[in-house]
């Protein structure tokens, strides 16, 4: 039986608020709110850089002056940049990779989930008479890559952002991505340039459809953005996406679930006097705020299980536990207080202000 | 001069050992206790910092076979082998009793260690600190950890006066350990006993820390608490050696990608 999945059809001409979308779906998805999403769309000259690309280091930023390319920084825990235009067919995968070891005859684990989302995108292309293949690392014709992406992983679920090249301005990639990578990398092709003609992006939204249903057993079902997602998409927008600490300084927010303000406290396990004390104030002084605040209660040597089967941590979390410093309490993933029970006034205020 | 408690009293059971010393720090936090040296000793067995996965630095099999208990304490650090050859000592102080703020978590080191050395100094033995470590003549005759909760801190280490190595060496996955470790026993010109032992080093704290050290018992509270503490957790295989990483620092990974990193 095939499994149904959401299908977006969703661009916003602008590449901050394009990319601000793609985590509100893979949030979604992670929570249970939506179902497997597959969302394609296309957007204006844009250089894509992974979570760990160097703003300076990556990009030629005198030629996308010159060419008026946006630069947006996709949150991905590996890959590499990528230029993308109106002639380029972006995808957005957000699915529970669970369902796809039964795909694979080796599974090897995270490469065979990449690999059998590359294989259903040249799964598409065959449609175009081209020789397409694919492995984990990208979708090729005749050895020319085609496709790149940018994958990120939570617990099993997986958001694969990337772009098709169809049309794409190669000579444009080629100017405003810095060279050195070209001599890594195998040569770009697109299927404009593979078949010596202009090839209709709606056609192969067509086909790549058709390569994803069959490769991957799914049917789709066209839906927009639930209300929970296009609220955390302007959020994401304001906090993240775009804001120069983002992309240029690759710092992110630390936000959890759909978004909410994430108060982690950081205490004894079993709690001291001391601990239960400060935990009965952090929920009295959010007691009103429950539907835009979340405590989470973290005690020392409980395990990442202590919050269910895919707990959701910052980094200052784990920080305050490398350097033993109990109690403490991280908001939005800042460690705000360290050490001793903050008073009521100075603790509410500093969520309010996150507000 | 301020008056700290000497206190020496050491359970047969490791864990209850560590939960002794966390009852220790919770009742010095609620100021129920005064700071205090302890001296303890552990019957052959394996102490884990908290972060280690033991399977990757114990050998597990090996400890079943023998009957060694392999127990986790609260702070970091490396693993370690006990056994009554062992003198270990731990000193819960609060921050404000201290002159130097001692924020700085290698000069805490350094100033903890430094009452040990001062101890050994009157043997005759010339020692010194690298990172909570105490060398002699290039080999560790000590190491020790912290762990802090809110302004009170516990720094716990060991003393290698007569260890067997040689079990030591099973049971740590460690190679040649008689290269890289020593005991007081190899460099003493004359065997003296643990307890002679313990006198200079708190000869030692009671110089580094210009304090007076008097003998005192564990309090009733202090009791309560670890026996507490060694029921809800020291005691538990769910905290020695869990299933599944019960500190944070792991990294959210596909299931199947976590399947393959467990060793165990």
């Amino acid at each position: 039986m095939s499994k149904g999945w959401r299908l977006l059809d969703y661009s916003l001409n602008d590449p901050k608020m394009d990319w601000a979308v793609n985590e509100p779906i893979f949030r979604s998805r992670r929570v249970g709110l939506t179902p497997d999403t597959l969302r394609l769309w296309r957007g204006p000259n844009t250089v894509v850089l992974s979570t760990h690309s160097s703003y300076e280091g990556d990009i030629n930023h005198e030629a996308c002056r010159k060419y008026n390319v946006g630069i947006v920084r996709a949150t991905s825990i590996t890959g590499d940049v990528f230029y993308y235009d109106m002639g380029s067919l972006n995808f957005t995968f957000a699915v529970d990779t669970s369902y796809f070891r039964h795909l694979v005859k080796n599974y090897q684990p995270v490469l065979s989930e990449y690999e059998v989302i590359n294989e259903s995108i040249a799964k598409g292309l065959h449609k175009f008479d081209v020789n397409s293949k694919a492995d984990a690392y990208g979708v090729y014709i005749d050895d020319k890559r085609i496709s790149e992406a940018m994958p990120l992983w939570f617990y099993d679920f997986l958001l694969f952002q990337g772009t098709l090249h169809i049309n794409t301005n190669l000579d444009i990639y080629k100017e405003v991505i810095r060279t050195r990578h070209f001599e890594k990398r195998v040569a770009l092709t697109s299927l404009s340039r593979e078949l010596g003609k202009d090839v209709p992006v709606d056609e192969a939204k067509k086909a790549l459809l058709q390569g994803i249903k069959e490769k991957l057993n799914v049917d789709f079902v066209e839906h927009g953005l639930m209300d929970d997602e296009q609220n955390l998409v302007h959020k994401l927008y304001r906090v993240k996406y775009g804001l120069k600490k983002w992309n240029v300084d690759a710092k992110e927010p630390f936000l959890i679930g759909m978004g909410k303000t994430a108060v982690e406290v950081f205490v004894a396990y079993p709690p001291t006097s001391m601990c239960r004390k400060l935990i009965d104030m952090v929920k009295s002084v959010t007691l009103d705020l429950k539907d835009k605040v979340e405590v989470m209660i973290w005690m020392r040597g409980r395990g990442i299980q202590q919050h269910g089967p895919l707990p959701e941590m910052s980094d200052a979390l784990r920080s305050a536990e490398k350097r033993s410093i109990i109690p403490a309490i991280i908001i939005n993933g800042e460690l705000k207080f360290q050490g001793s029970i903050p008073s009521k006034e100075d603790l509410r205020k500093a969520i309010l202000d996150t507000l | 001069m301020q008056h700290w408690r000497l206190l020496d009293y050491s359970s047969k059971d490791p864990a209850m050992n560590l939960a002794i010393e966390e009852a220790i720090l919770r009742c010095l936090l609620e100021y129920n206790s005064p700071n205090t040296l302890r001296f303890w000793q552990n019957p052959p067995s394996v102490v884990i910092g908290y972060f280690q996965n033991p399977y990757e630095v114990v050998n597990v099999a090996l400890c079943k076979r023998l009957g060694i208990n392999i127990v986790r304490r609260i702070s970091g650090g490396g693993a370690v082998y006990h056994d009554y050859g062992n003198l270990n000592y731990s000193i819960f102080i609060h921050t404000s009793s201290l002159k130097d703020n001692i924020g700085d978590v290698e000069k805490s080191y350094s100033l903890f260690c430094s009452g040990v050395i001062e101890g050994l100094k009157v043997l005759g033995v010339k020692a010194y600190n690298q990172k909570g470590n105490i060398i002699i003549d290039g080999r560790k005759v000590s190491g020790s950890a912290q762990h802090r909760l809110y302004d009170v801190i516990l720094h716990h280490g060991t003393l290698m006066v007569g260890v067997n190595l040689d079990i030591l060496g099973q049971t740590l996955i460690i190679s040649s350990p008689e290269r890289i470790l020593i005991n007081l026993y190899d460099i003493l010109p004359n065997k003296i006993s643990i307890n002679e032992i313990k006198g200079v080093i708190k000869v030692g704290f009671e110089k580094m820390f210009n304090v007076k050290l008097k003998k005192g018992t564990l309090t009733l509270e202090e009791k309560q608490i670890a026996k507490k503490l060694w029921e809800v957790k020291y005691s538990k295989i769910s905290w020695n050696i869990p299933k599944h990483s019960y500190s944070l620092q792991s990294i959210v990974l596909p299931t199947s990608m976590a399947k393959r990193k467990k060793t165990h």
